[in-house]
């Protein structure tokens, strides 16, 4: 059940990304900040956890299948845990410090990543759950209810 | 509840005449042949000279060409040197550079891959093994027992930075005669240093009862005996005082991390080329007061290290702003003995006009992340102006 849950968590993470890449000024940017071509891989876990890769080509969000080397590759130690981050149970900050992770790439660049992964939850969680995961008050620059229906559709 | 992880395998050699425990560590290790790493400067101060008479080491190979901001050439370079003469273990004697060199070389002989492949957090596993032992000349960058290495790609100018146990040293070597050389600016620079890691780990997203331990005790031997080492350079207690708390705040924030003084701190160091205490020493209050609201109650925990005097304070809020001041005060001492800048200004170094770069910087420096509390660009702005 986590598996498939974290599945389709997964494709609204990447969908929102693409979505609100143009629609959200703060992610439009960091976006824009990242080397053309830069790639990224999440996994879910060490061993056959579900997985989300993109890259951003031209200013546009692609998905990636089956690439060799990745430019940013974020690993959780176990599915469990990706499971608190991506239920909006744990902050990604708080996944940072608490180890949940492994990070393989430039950190510097990946500073970048987690922001928008933040901000991305930020539209997809109520509001309720973004106090209490977001260390910086979040403002919506266009409503939830939109933000999931550019993913679905 | 959260979830933390403490991990030293250190071993700690400090005191009085701990140089002449090398030859027996390094024999404990199995290490025939050391290479030891240092630089130009301790070289021409006679200082290796000196570490080498003393411990009376032999079948040694020697290499000091480590520039100030060592990168992925000097780390390979060495590498080769290493394996040309046929070295099993290496000894680095110096401060943060010469230390994080050494690690970058523990890691290339451990991987033969490129070290940009093994860039990040937690990456690296357990692999080739090669005995490293670390004997520190300033009390403040605490290297000699973090899990942290940061190396210059020179071709990009990227500065690479490596998270993991595995660049750890077996043995740090703790001796109050290898910082007796250091300049009263340079020890009030380094100290503040060694505080600032303290402060951030005893507060920041990864502090744990562990850390605390070690963050308290380092935050007391500083206060209780930076002064004195700028008073008086050549006393040994003090110099082995400040030696001890720089290891027990590395031990410290090598496991609990540090927040957005070391972010913003690391950044001018690579825009304006301020010396890394120095920025340490500039922000350290200013970003007090910005975490405050969040944190006064962890801030009022150090009221009676700094504030022994103020017995009548009971208010957890009053407790912090004694704090703060405090340590703005102890600042100040330092400023006067030593002329330690505690202004950007002071520096000489800042450019104004560089300020969005960063900004941009400290936004993406790994500490960031682990501050309590969220800055947005604004806020590192202001922090930024205050500290002018």
């Amino acid at each position: 059940m986590k598996n498939f849950l974290m599945k389709i968590i997964l494709h609204f993470l990447y969908r929102g990304i693409k979505v609100l890449n143009g629609r959200d000024s703060e992610i439009t940017n960091e976006l824009k900040s990242l080397p053309n071509g830069y790639s990224v891989k999440i996994s879910t876990d060490l061993q056959n956890g579900k997985q989300m890769a993109f890259k951003i080509l031209d200013g546009k969000v692609q998905k990636v299948k089956n690439q060799e080397n990745y430019d940013l590759q974020i690993v959780f130690k176990s599915k469990h845990l990706a499971y608190k981050v991506f239920m909006g149970k744990k902050s990604l900050a708080d996944a940072y410090a608490e180890h949940y992770f492994q990070m393989f790439g430039n950190i510097y660049l990946a500073m970048g990543i987690t922001r928008i992964i933040e901000r991305v939850e930020g539209y997809l969680f109520p509001k309720s759950i973004n106090k209490k995961l977001l260390k910086i008050p979040f403002k919506r620059q266009i409503s939830m209810f939109k933000t999931y229906l550019l993913c679905l559709f | 509840m959260k979830y933390f992880e403490f991990f030293n395998p250190v071993k700690i050699c400090a005191g009085e005449d701990a140089i002449l425990h090398l030859n027996y560590e390094l024999q404990s290790l199995c290490v025939k042949k050391p290479l030891l790493l240092s630089d130009e400067g301790l070289k021409k101060l006679g200082l290796v000279d000196k570490v080498i008479k003393i411990s009376k080491l032999e079948n040694y190979v020697l290499y000091t060409n480590i520039p100030t901001d060592s990168g992925v050439e000097v780390v390979n370079n060495i590498l080769k040197f290493l394996q040309e003469n046929n070295c099993d273990g290496i000894v680095a004697l110096g401060g943060g550079s010469v230390i994080d060199t050494a690690k970058g070389v523990k890691m290339a002989y451990a991987r033969t891959s490129d070290l940009k492949q093994i860039m990040g957090l937690e990456v690296i596993s357990k692999a080739k093994e090669l005995p490293f032992i670390v004997m520190p000349t300033t009390a403040g960058t605490g290297s000699e027992v973090t899990n942290v290495a940061v190396i210059r790609d020179e071709k990009t100018d990227v500065k690479m930075e490596f998270i993991t146990p595995y660049l750890m040293p077996n043995v740090a070597i703790i001796d109050p005669t290898l910082t007796l050389t250091l300049p009263p600016k340079i020890s009030a620079s380094t100290g503040f240093d060694a505080l600032c890691h303290a402060i951030e780990g005893f507060s920041c997203m990864q502090k744990n009862p562990i850390s605390d331990a070690y963050a308290l005790t380092s935050i007391k031997l500083i206060y209780d005996n930076l002064l004195t080492v700028c008073k008086e350079p050549n006393n040994k207690e003090a110099r082995l005082n400040m030696a001890i708390a720089s290891t027990l705040a590395g031990l410290c924030f090598g496991n609990s991390m540090v927040g957005g003084v070391h972010a913003i701190g690391h950044s001018l160091g690579g825009v304006c080329h301020i010396a890394h205490g120095d920025a340490m020493t500039i922000l350290l209050p200013h970003v007090m007061e910005f975490n405050k609201e969040k944190l006064c109650s962890i801030y009022a925990q150090l009221f009676d290290i700094f504030c022994q005097c103020n017995e009548g304070v009971k208010d957890e809020k009053e407790k912090c702003e004694c704090v703060i001041q405090a340590i703005k005060g102890f600042r100040q001492e330092l400023n006067i003995l030593t002329g330690l800048p505690i202004n950007l200004t002071d520096t000489k170094r800042y450019d104004k006009t560089l300020i969005d770069e960063i900004v941009q910087g400290a936004l993406n420096d790994g500490a960031m992340i682990v501050n309590p509390v969220g800055m947005t660009i604004q806020d590192i702005k202001n922090i930024l102006q205050r500290a002018e």
